[in-house]
């Protein structure tokens, strides 16, 4: 499932993730995803539209998650261990990851992430 | 002056022939008279060495073939921390507040101009449900795992277009207040974490 993802951070360079002229952020202050956390899922980046300043990404459900066994470590730690997600669980965290962003406009998602937009103090110089 | 379909074309000027040149920078053939001449010679780029393999252009046969895939980068790679607690088992690793993030291994590679680098990171993670490992290559983050939530070896890919050194760097992304986290390593020679990068590129 796809995602369109606003941004934050500060961008060094103008530029593309696929093109010639790479688009390189700040390592102090990256370019990445506005931090909402997104559930039990994982993504992987699939482009960054810097004129709109958001990044479509590819989402994907957990194939395990961490269940409690009721145990405690000898330091009083839970004991958890993974066991796969069931299918029902994998469309609800899809479901929920989809919910949390289409579910709300951008600005609402800068301000649920207390998040700056994306500064691009180099936009009017590009190659 | 010649009139061909009703047109007329200069054709001496002083006593002289006009003759039309043909130009490199555009295809129009204007009417007039043109110096014998090859094609090549107006434009020195049509040539074999710059056309597609198999297709041919005013006569020229091309002989490029298509790109092929060498290695760019051979697959740099960092780990992080081994352990400072508890006989060097494990590191344990404590966030406080939300948007708190651990760098735990960094590689700077040098990609070359038409490189498509790849990087992974990877730790081994005890129970923090809160917490997420993310992939940054080139200051952009590129992927971002479940959540951390049981024991085992959590690992994110990534790729993108890189050139030049750039950093590629894996962490700890912290999504929840006051978490404590845990990578647990089973032995001296197992590392808990560590971040790889490597490309390919065009030849």
């Amino acid at each position: 499932m796809r995602l369109t993802v606003p941004l934050t951070g500060t961008v060094l360079q103008e530029g593309s993730v696929w093109g010639k002229d790479d688009l390189i952020g700040d390592p102090n202050d990256p370019i990445r995803l506005v931090e909402i956390d997104l559930g039990n899922v994982s993504w992987r980046m699939v482009d960054v539209d810097i004129e709109n300043e958001v990044m479509i990404i590819e989402v994907s459900p957990a194939e395990e998650i961490g269940e409690d066994t009721g145990q405690v470590d000898g330091g009083g730690k839970p004991i958890k261990i993974r066991r796969p997600t069931t299918k029902q669980e994998k469309i609800a965290s899809l479901q929920n990851a989809q919910q949390i962003i289409e579910g709300h406009t951008k600005d609402e998602l800068y301000a649920m992430s207390k998040c700056q937009r994306l500064k691009r103090p180099f936009k009017e110089k590009t190659r | 002056m010649i009139i061909q379909n009703g047109v007329g074309i200069t054709t001496l000027l002083n006593g002289e022939t006009v003759k039309t040149a043909l130009n490199a920078a555009n295809e129009i053939v204007n009417r007039g008279i043109y110096n014998a001449t090859t094609l090549s010679a107006v434009d020195a780029d049509l040539q074999a060495a710059n056309i597609k393999l198999a297709e041919t252009i005013f006569g020229f046969l091309g002989t490029v073939a298509p790109g092929a895939l060498a290695e760019d980068t051979s697959g740099d790679a960092k780990t992080g921390v081994v352990g400072d607690t508890v006989g060097g088992y494990y590191k344990n690793q404590v966030f406080g507040n939300t948007g708190e993030e651990y760098d735990f291994a960094t590689v700077t590679p040098t990609f070359d101009a038409s490189s498509l680098a790849f990087g992974v990171a990877f730790a081994a993670v005890d129970s923090v449900d809160q917490a997420k490992i993310r992939l940054y290559m080139g200051g952009v983050e590129v992927a971002e795992s479940g959540p951390c939530g049981a024991y085992d070896v959590y690992r994110v890919t990534g790729f993108r277009a890189l050139s030049g050194a750039q950093i590629v760097k894996g962490s700890f992304h912290c999504y929840g207040d006051g978490i404590s986290g845990t990578s647990w390593t089973k032995g001296y020679t197992s590392l808990p974490w560590g971040v790889a990068a490597g490309s390919v590129k065009l030849v």
